[in-house]
C-alpha cells in the first residue's frame, strides 16, 4: 500500500478511527495489526520475515540486556514466528488479493491448497525454534557475560544481514562473479535464483540492528513484550522507506504516555499536504522527463544529460523527503513524533553539510553504527579518510544492489575525504546567510548533480557515455528531453519558496509565524497544485521502495 | 555522511533529529487559515475560469493553457461546445474520421505510377507522404482516417471502398496505442481528455467469425442530432455503455464538474488513473495480452482484409507502428500470425526505436527524418513484395 494510493486514503482513516477511539492499552494492538495490513498489501509471505527480524531481535536483545527470557517471553516468540510461517507461508494467499481495489472481495476458496514450499520453511522453522528451546539453558547459564553477550550479538548481526544478503544482495555477487568467470570460460548463472526483494527490508533491518546494538552498548534496556517490540519494527509510517527510526528514540514513545493535541494532528495534516505536494507534483512529474533521457536506447546530448540529471536531482529529493514528510505527518496524527530525515538538504554548500541534510537518518545510523565502531576519526588522518570511505561505499551499497550505487557511494566518501582535506572540518557551522550560500550552494549543486547521474544511471555503461559527453562533447545541444508538464513547471518555484521561508524560519513548520492569511495561501496553493500534479496522472512508485 | 569531531556518540545527540512541533498553532488560527485557504481556492478557481475561458467559437482554436483547463471537462459538455449548428461552425477534430461521410469513387491513375491507398491516422499518412516524396513512382491516395484510428476503423473503412479503381497496393497503418480500441465503438472516452467524436463499428468474434456492432451514431450529422434529442442521446450512451470498454460515466456524461475549474483538474485526476488502468489490462512492459479477446479480434480482422485484398487482386501491406511506450511489441503480438498468413508487413520498431527518445517530436509524432528514412526502407520493401507478386513494374 502506498501513500499516493486511494487504498491508503481509506486505510488511514480507518486505522485512526480505530486508533482515536480505542482505550489506552488497545492502542498499540490497533498500530501492530494496521503496520501487518499496510506491509501485507504488496505480499502477505514477506510477514514472516518481519516475524523473523522481529522475534530474533527480541530475543537477542533480552539475552544481551538481561542474560534470561522468562518462559512466557520464549513461547510468546516461538508462537508468533511459528503463526506467521503457518499463517502467511503455508496458507496459499494467491488468488486472496487486497490491492488495487479496497472493495474487491477477496477469494478465499483456495486459502487451504497448503503451498509445498511454505511447508517446507514452517517445519524448518520449527526445527530451528525447538533447537532453540533446547539450546536456551546453557546459552543462558554456562555461558560468562560477556561471552554471552558477544554470541548473541552476533546471533542477531548474522541473521539480519544474512537475510538482507540473500534477499537483496545475493543474485548481485552472483551476476557479478558470473561476468567475472565469464573471463575463463566458466559460468556461475546456474546459481541464480528467482528472489524477489522484499519492500523495506534495508530499513527494518538496519532500525532493528540499531536496538540489538544500542542494547549491547547499554544504551537502553531491552523490550520485555513482545507486543511493543513487535510495533517497533512494524509501525507503519516508517515501515518499508524510512525515516530509519532508532529504538531510543520510538521504543519510549510506543510505551509511553501517548499525546495526540490539536497541535500534532494540524501540523501532521500539513506535512501530508507538503509530502503529497513533493510526491505528486514534483516527483511524478519530472520521472518522465528524467526516464525520457535516462531509459532512452538512443543518444543522448550535453544538454539533455544536464537537464534530465537536475530533474532526477529534484526528483528524487520531492520523491523521498515527500515519502518522509508523509510518513511523519501520519505519524504526528498518530501522535508519535519521528525523527527528521531531510533538512534542505540542496542548501548545503559543501558534502559533510549535505549529508547532514540528506536522509539524516541514514547517514546519522551509518554514522553511529558504522563509522564510529570503525574507529570514527580517532586513529589520525589516514585512518579517519578510510573509514569514512568504507562507510559511504557500504551507504552507497545499502541502496541497491548495483555497481552505481557502489559507484555513487565511492564518490561520495571520495568529496568527504577531499573536503576534509582541503578545509577540515572547521567550516562545518556555515552562515545562515542565503546571499552568503547561494554562489557555494550552486557550485555544490553541481557535484551533487554528478552523484545523481551515478545514482540514476542504468549501466556502467551509461556512466561513462554520458561523463564522455557531460567533459568533452558539447556538440549536440539539441534538446529531446521530455517537457515537464505544466503543473509541475508551476510547483516548482512554489517549493523554492517554501524552502526559502524553510531556511529562514529554521522549521518546516514557518506558516505559524506568518500572517494567518499567508498560512491559508499556502494550503490553497499545496492544494491547487497537487490537483494540477494528480491530474497529469504519472504516478509513480516510490523511488526508495526498492532499497 | 556527518562528520565528528568526537566519536563519543551519545544517545542524547542521536535524539537531536527528532523534528520540531511548532507549539501555539491554536485552533482559531487554523481554523481561519482554512477559510482563507478556501476563499483563496474559490478565488483561484474563477481566476481560471475567467482568464483560461475556452473560445466561444468551436473553429478557433484555443490556447495551450485554454486546453490545459479544458481537459477535465466532460466528454458530452467537449462535444456540446465543439459541434455546431452547421458543419461551417463545427471544430475541425469533429468533422475528422466519420466513416459514412468518407465513401470514395477512387479516380483511375496517373500512367506508370502504382497507387496505393492508405488507411489509417497521422503516423501512416505522414509515413506514406514521405514516399510519395521520395519516389514519383508512387502516387499515394490518402483516406481520410481518423485521428488515432484503431485498426477496426481503417477495416471498416477499407470494407467500404468498393467500385472502380481501386489502388493497386493497400497500406494499412496499425497504431500500437490505439490497438484496444479495436473493443469499442469511439476513441471518445479513452481520449477523454481531447476526444475525436468519430465512430467506428466494433467487431466481435463469435464462433470464429466477425460480428459487427454498428453504432447508433454513425456520421457527424447523426451526432448533431443525438445531442439534440434526449433519447437518441440516451441510446447512444446505453450502447456506449455497452460496447465500449472505456466507457465511464463520470468522464463521459456532463455534469456540475464541469463548471468549476479545479473539479475539472479532479476529473482528469480520476481520468488519467481510469486510462492507465485501462491500458494496463491491454499492454504491459512485456507486450499486449489478448484479455477480452484483444489480439484475436485483431487478428480475424487482419485476416480478412487479407482475404478481402486477395479478392479485389490487391497487394494487402501493414505498417506495423510502435510508437512511443511500445518497443517492438506489435510484431510481437502480431508478427507470428502474419508470418502464418504470409500478410506482408513492416515494422518500424527497427529503424524508428519507441525506446529512443529522439525518434519522436513533442506532439509523439515520428520527426520528419525519421519519417524519411523509414519511408525509405518501406519503398524498398514495398518494391520487393510488388516484385515478387510478379506485378507490372511501372
Amino acid at each position: 500500500m502506498v501513500f499516493n494510493s486511494i487504498a491508503f486514503a481509506i486505510f488511514l482513516p480507518v486505522v485512526l478511527l480505530l486508533y482515536y477511539f480505542s482505550p489506552r492499552e488497545r492502542k498499540n494492538w490497533v498500530l501492530l495489526l494496521a503496520g501487518y495490513v499496510f506491509y501485507g498489501a504488496w505480499d502477505v509471505r514477506f510477514l514472516f520475515l518481519v516475524s523473523v527480524s522481529t522475534a530474533l531481535d527480541y530475543c537477542t536483545g533480552l539475552m544481551i540486556g538481561k542474560g534470561r527470557m522468562t518462559l512466557a517471553q520464549r513461547l510468546a516468540a516461538s508462537l508468533y514466528v511459528l503463526g506467521f510461517a503457518f499463517v502467511f507461508l503455508v496458507l496459499n494467499w494467491s488468488d486472496v488479493a487486497f490491492d488495487q481495489d479496497p472493495f474487491q472481495i477477496a477469494n478465499f476458496r483456495h486459502l487451504f491448497d497448503f503451498n509445498p514450499f511454505g511447508v517446507g520453511v514452517f517445519l524448518a522453522t520449527l526445527v530451528a525454534v525447538s533447537l532453540a528451546h533446547c539450546l536456551y539453558p546453557f546459552l543462558a547459564e554456562r555461558l560468562t557475560e560477556d561471552r554471552r553477550r558477544r554470541f548473541f550479538l552476533l546471533c542477531s548481526l548474522i541473521g539480519q544481514l544474512g537475510m538482507l544478503a540473500v534477499f537483496k544482495y545475493y543474485n548481485f555477487f552472483i551476476d557479478s562473479a558470473d561476468r567475472l568467470v565469464g573471463h575463463f570460460g566458466l559460468s556461475a548463472a546456474g546459481l541464480h535464483l528467482d528472489i524477489v526483494l522484499p519492500i523495506g527490508i534495508s530499513f527494518y533491518t538496519f532500525q532493528t540492528l540499531s536496538y540489538v546494538c544500542d542494547v549491547y552498548w547499554r544504551r537502553m534496556q531491552p523490550v520485555e513484550r513482545l507486543r511493543d517490540f513487535a510495533l517497533f519494527v512494524g509501525y507503519f509510517p516508517p515501515l518499508v522507506a524510512g525515516p530509519i527510526e532508532r529504538a531510543s528514540h520510538l521504543i519510549p514513545r510506543i510505551l509511553g504516555e501517548r499525546r495526540i493535541n490539536f497541535n500534532y494532528v494540524a501540523q501532521g495534516a500539513y506535512l501530508i499536504l507538503l509530502g503529497l505536494f513533493k510526491k505528486i507534483a514534483i516527483a511524478d512529474g519530472l520521472a518522465d522527463s528524467v526516464a525520457s533521457v535516462y531509459n532512452s536506447t538512443g543518444h543522448a546530448g550535453w544538454l539533455d544529460i544536464v537537464l534530465s540529471t537536475v530533474a532526477f536531482a529534484l526528483q528524487i529529493y520531492g520523491d523521498f523527503s515527500g515519502y518522509s514528510d508523509i510518513a511523519c505527518g501520519v505519524s504526528l496524527l498518530l501522535g508519535i513524533e519521528l525523527i527528521r530525515n531531510f533538512n534542505l538538504p540542496y542548501f548545503a554548500v559543501n558534502p559533510s553539510e549535505f549529508w547532514r541534510r540528506w536522509h539524516i537518518s541514514l547517514s546519522t545510523w551509518l554514522r553511529d553504527y558504522l563509522y564510529v565502531p570503525l574507529g570514527g576519526n580517532r586513529g589520525g588522518e589516514l585512518k579517519t579518510n578510510r573509514n569514512l570511505m568504507l562507510t559511504m561505499l557500504l551507504g552507497g551499497l545499502w541502496h541497491g544492489a548495483a555497481w552505481n550505487y557502489v559507484l555513487w557511494g565511492f564518490y561520495q566518501g571520495f568529496l568527504l575525504v577531499v573536503h576534509r582535506l582541503v578545509v577540515g572540518v572547521r567550516t562545518n557551522v556555515q552562515p545562515h546567510s542565503l546571499l552568503w550560500r547561494l554562489p557555494r550552494m550552486t557550485f555544490f549543486f553541481v557535484f551533487v548533480c554528478y552523484g545523481w547521474l551515478l545514482f540514476r544511471a542504468n549501466s556502467f555503461d551509461q556512466i561513462v557515455q554520458f561523463t564522455r559527453t557531460l567533459f568533452l562533447d558539447f556538440s549536440d545541444m539539441n534538446l529531446s528531453m521530455k517537457r515537464p508538464p505544466f503543473g509541475t513547471l508551476l510547483s516548482l518555484p512554489l517549493l523554492l519558496t517554501l524552502e526559502v521561508f524553510q531556511f529562514k524560519y529554521e522549521t518546516i513548520h514557518f506558516y505559524t509565524r506568518l500572517p494567518v492569511i499567508a498560512h491559508g495561501a499556502i494550503y490553497a496553493l499545496l492544494v491547487v497544485c497537487l490537483l494540477l500534479g494528480l491530474s497529469y496522472g504519472g504516478s509513480q512508485q516510490f523511488i526508495y521502495f526498492q532499497f | 555522511m556527518a562528520d565528528h569531531s568526537s566519536s563519543s556518540i551519545s544517545n542524547s545527540e542521536s535524539l537531536s533529529i527528532a523534528p520540531h512541533v511548532e507549539p501555539g498553532l491554536t485552533k482559531r488560527r487554523v481554523l481561519a487559515a482554512c477559510v482563507f485557504a478556501l476563499v483563496g481556492l474559490v478565488m483561484i478557481d474563477i481566476g481560471i475560469g475567467l482568464l483560461f475561458r475556452m473560445p466561444t467559437s468551436p473553429q478557433t482554436v484555443p490556447n495551450a493553457l485554454q486546453q490545459y483547463f479544458d481537459y477535465g471537462r466532460s466528454v458530452e459538455s467537449k462535444l456540446r461546445r465543439m459541434i455546431g449548428a452547421t458543419t461551417e461552425n463545427t471544430a475541425l477534430i469533429a468533422k475528422a474520421g466519420w466513416l459514412d461521410e468518407q465513401t470514395r469513387v477512387f479516380s483511375a491513375p496517373l500512367p506508370g505510377k502504382i497507387h496505393i491507398a492508405v488507411y489509417g491516422q497521422s503516423f501512416a499518412f505522414r509515413m506514406t507522404e514521405a514516399l510519395e516524396l521520395l519516389d514519383s513512382r508512387f502516387q499515394v491516395v490518402a483516406t481520410p482516417g481518423g485521428p488515432a484510428a484503431p485498426l477496426s476503423h481503417s477495416y471498416a473503412a477499407y470494407r467500404a471502398d468498393t467500385g472502380k479503381n481501386l489502388p493497386d497496393i493497400v497500406i494499412i497503418g496499425v497504431l500500437a496505442s490505439s490497438l484496444r480500441n479495436v473493443l469499442s465503438l469511439t476513441n471518445m472516452t479513452s481520449a477523454f481528455a481531447a476526444p475525436a467524436p468519430y465512430t467506428y463499428p466494433r467487431y466481435r468474434l463469435e464462433n470464429g467469425s466477425l460480428v459487427t456492432v454498428e453504432p447508433r451514431v454513425r456520421s457527424l450529422l447523426d451526432l448533431r442530432r443525438a445531442l439534440n434529442e434526449p433519447e437518441t442521446w440516451m441510446a447512444f450512451i446505453e450502447q456506449l455503455r455497452a460496447e465500449d470498454l472505456a466507457f465511464d460515466p463520470l468522464l463521459f456524461e456532463s455534469d456540475m464538474l464541469d463548471h468549476s475549474s479545479l473539479a475539472r483538474l479532479a476529473r482528469r485526476a480520476y481520468g488519467q488513473r481510469r486510462i492507465k488502468l485501462l491500458e494496463q489490462r491491454y499492454h504491459g512492459k512485456n507486450g499486449f495480452s489478448n484479455n477480452d479477446g484483444l489480439l484475436d479480434v485483431s487478428k480475424a480482422i487482419l485476416g480478412d482484409i487479407a482475404s478481402i485484398a486477395e479478392e479485389r487482386g490487391q497487394l494487402v501491406y501493414l505498417l506495423l507502428i510502435d510508437d512511443k511506450g511500445f518497443e517492438n511489441h506489435l510484431v510481437n503480438a502480431l508478427g507470428t500470425f502474419l508470418d502464418a498468413r504470409r500478410i506482408p508487413y513492416f515494422s518500424t520498431d527497427v529503424l524508428a526505436p519507441a525506446t529512443d527518445a529522439r525518434t519522436f517530436v513533442a506532439d509523439g509524432h515520428f520527426r520528419s527524418d525519421v519519417n524519411a528514412t523509414l519511408a525509405k526502407a518501406l519503398r524498398d520493401d514495398l518494391l520487393a513484395k510488388w516484385l515478387s507478386q510478379s506485378r507490372r513494374f511501372p
